[in-house]
């Protein structure tokens, strides 16, 4: 009942701001060339589709994304599993990693041009970084909150650190490394687009269309690109929010006080 | 036959505000003797230190001074498990009830078909045979009680502590549970070591209760022999002048 009514009041609010930004465009209220209408970049998403650049550009930044965030997640959750579970090991590095996650990505992209040239990988490794800490850190807060008598338990039955990562501390950092994959998504897809946009690699990607487009000066189409990026963010979070339903099925439900939302 | 001797064993836990290094430690010099083949209650006053004794003897603490000498088939590992009083800290979330009594057995390397008898045997002990797949945020409170025992107790651990594992819960899961660990007697190696502060769960379940007095450092102000058949009938003879002598010796100490 909630959802519903609430995804009812997200649609009619969306329909209002298309509503409000028709009425700006039909009494040219903004000068054409800032806002055009809804229906022209209606027009220019379905021109960009249809001549197939957008498409590309668009499977061109998704693979860049869905590489970067594998790349950070596959050593980063090990690692932050043997972290958690290892506090005394992690204490050597905890600090650092930390500190390395304040340092902006962007800063070092200047210095991987330097060291692995321009290309593919360079964008990849930029996005993957700050994907790859975040995985390492939420998996290791999320391992050295599992519950250690739990541990004790596989511990006394004989089972060895790698099966206790794998069948315990995996499982019971798995929220925490859904959350940190929701925030990775926004990361690299931001961090892709940003890279693709002001340094010429590429010669596709969503973020290096709109640049391109916005160079041409044209407008309609510089909309469409931008609301088609956005959209593309919008079902990378949609596919988080689903796996997690998904995956975390068997999550102790939380108060029913709470709305009896398990996260 | 004796299974751990506990040698003048001291323990604390640390001090919290500058008074406490005026007041005896907790225990202080205690000798115990606990045998196998038998259940063994451990009652007292709420705060004596029960479930301390029982952390010290499921290696959860470690005592300040003082030994725990183990026969050596209860060496440290499979055949010593502690169970805390909360049945979640037991159970693994995400396995189904299935699994949580498997993943025990798989690690103690019984194949699949021996295996897949003995959940069946564990889950029928326990009355969760119809509950298999669920995975325990689906299961009820007393149905989790169940669940943690059955997990613990899977590999057929030598000896376990169990803390308070019958409280607050319904009577058809307490006769399930005193019924699983009533048949541990059978097993002359079994060690059972069981926390409680109901003199009931004691006659229902025990061949032995130790009660704690109230006054540290703690002592062993009784050792009752609780002999009667089983199962416990409160009618039978003897029932009601043990469970005055229970009530008598912790009332006494207040």
């Amino acid at each position: 009942m909630i959802s519903n009514s609430r995804s009812l009041k997200s649609l009619i609010f969306i329909g209002g701001v298309l509503l409000a930004w028709s009425l700006v465009a039909a009494f040219d209220l903004i000068s054409p060339v800032l806002l055009p209408s809804p229906s022209a970049v209606c027009a220019a998403v379905v021109r960009l589709f249809g001549s197939g650049s957008l498409a590309q550009d668009l499977a061109v930044t998704a693979r860049r994304v869905c590489l970067a965030l594998l790349i950070g997640a596959l050593p980063g959750i090990p690692l932050g599993l043997i972290f958690g579970y290892r506090p005394r090991l992690y204490a050597w590095f905890e600090d650092s990693l930390n500190a390395l996650r304040s340092v902006p990505a962007t800063c070092l992209f200047p210095l991987l041009l330097i060291v692995i040239g321009v290309g593919e990988t360079s964008i990849v490794i930029l996005a993957a970084y700050p994907c790859f800490l975040l995985f390492l850190v939420n998996a290791a807060s999320g391992a050295r909150l599992a519950e250690p008598y739990r541990i004790r338990h596989a511990e006394a039955l004989g089972a060895g650190s790698l099966r206790i990562m794998k069948d315990l501390l995996f499982f019971e950092a798995l929220p925490h490394i859904l959350a940190a994959l929701r925030t990775c998504v926004s990361y690299a897809l931001v961090l892709v687009v940003a890279v693709e946009m002001f340094i010429g690699v590429g010669k596709h990607g969503l973020g290096r269309k709109i640049f391109d487009l916005q160079s041409n000066f044209d407008i309609p189409e510089t909309y469409a690109a931008i609301i088609v990026t956005g959209l593309f963010g919008v079902a990378l979070n949609t596919l988080v929010n689903l796996a997690e339903r998904r995956v975390l099925h068997w999550m102790p439900q939380a108060d029913e006080l709470s709305g009896g939302k398990p996260l | 036959m004796k299974a751990l001797s506990i040698k003048e064993l001291t323990f604390d836990y640390p001090w919290k505000d500058p008074g406490d290094r005026l007041r005896p430690p907790l225990y202080q010099e205690l000798c115990l003797d606990v045998r196998a083949g038998e259940i063994t209650a451990v009652m007292g006053p709420s705060g004596c230190g029960k479930s301390t004794l029982g952390k010290i003897v499921g290696d959860i603490v470690h005592p300040v001074s003082g030994r725990l000498f183990w026969e050596p088939t209860y060496e440290k590992g499979r055949h010593r498990v502690y169970m805390n009083q909360d049945p979640e800290k037991s159970i693994w979330d995400h396995q189904t009830v299935w699994q949580n009594v498997e993943w025990p057995l798989k690690q103690i390397g019984i194949p699949h078909s021996p295996r897949r008898a003995k959940i069946r045997t564990i889950l029928e002990d326990v009355k969760l045979d119809a509950f298999a797949r669920r995975v325990p945020r689906d299961l009820s409170g007393g149905q989790k009680s169940r669940l943690a025992l059955a997990r613990q107790l899977a590999a057929e651990p030598r000896a376990i502590v169990l803390d308070e594992c019958l409280n607050g819960l319904d009577l058809s899961t307490k006769e399930v549970i005193i019924n699983v660990l009533s048949k541990r007697t059978q097993n002359p190696d079994s060690v059972t070591l069981f926390i409680t502060h109901h003199a009931n769960e004691v006659l229902k379940l025990a061949d032995r209760c130790l009660i704690l007095g109230n006054q540290r450092p703690v002592k062993i102000i009784a050792d009752i022999r609780i002999d009667l058949p089983r199962p416990r009938d409160e009618d039978a003879p003897g029932y009601a002048g043990l469970q005055t002598e229970l009530l008598k010796h912790l009332a006494n100490d207040f």
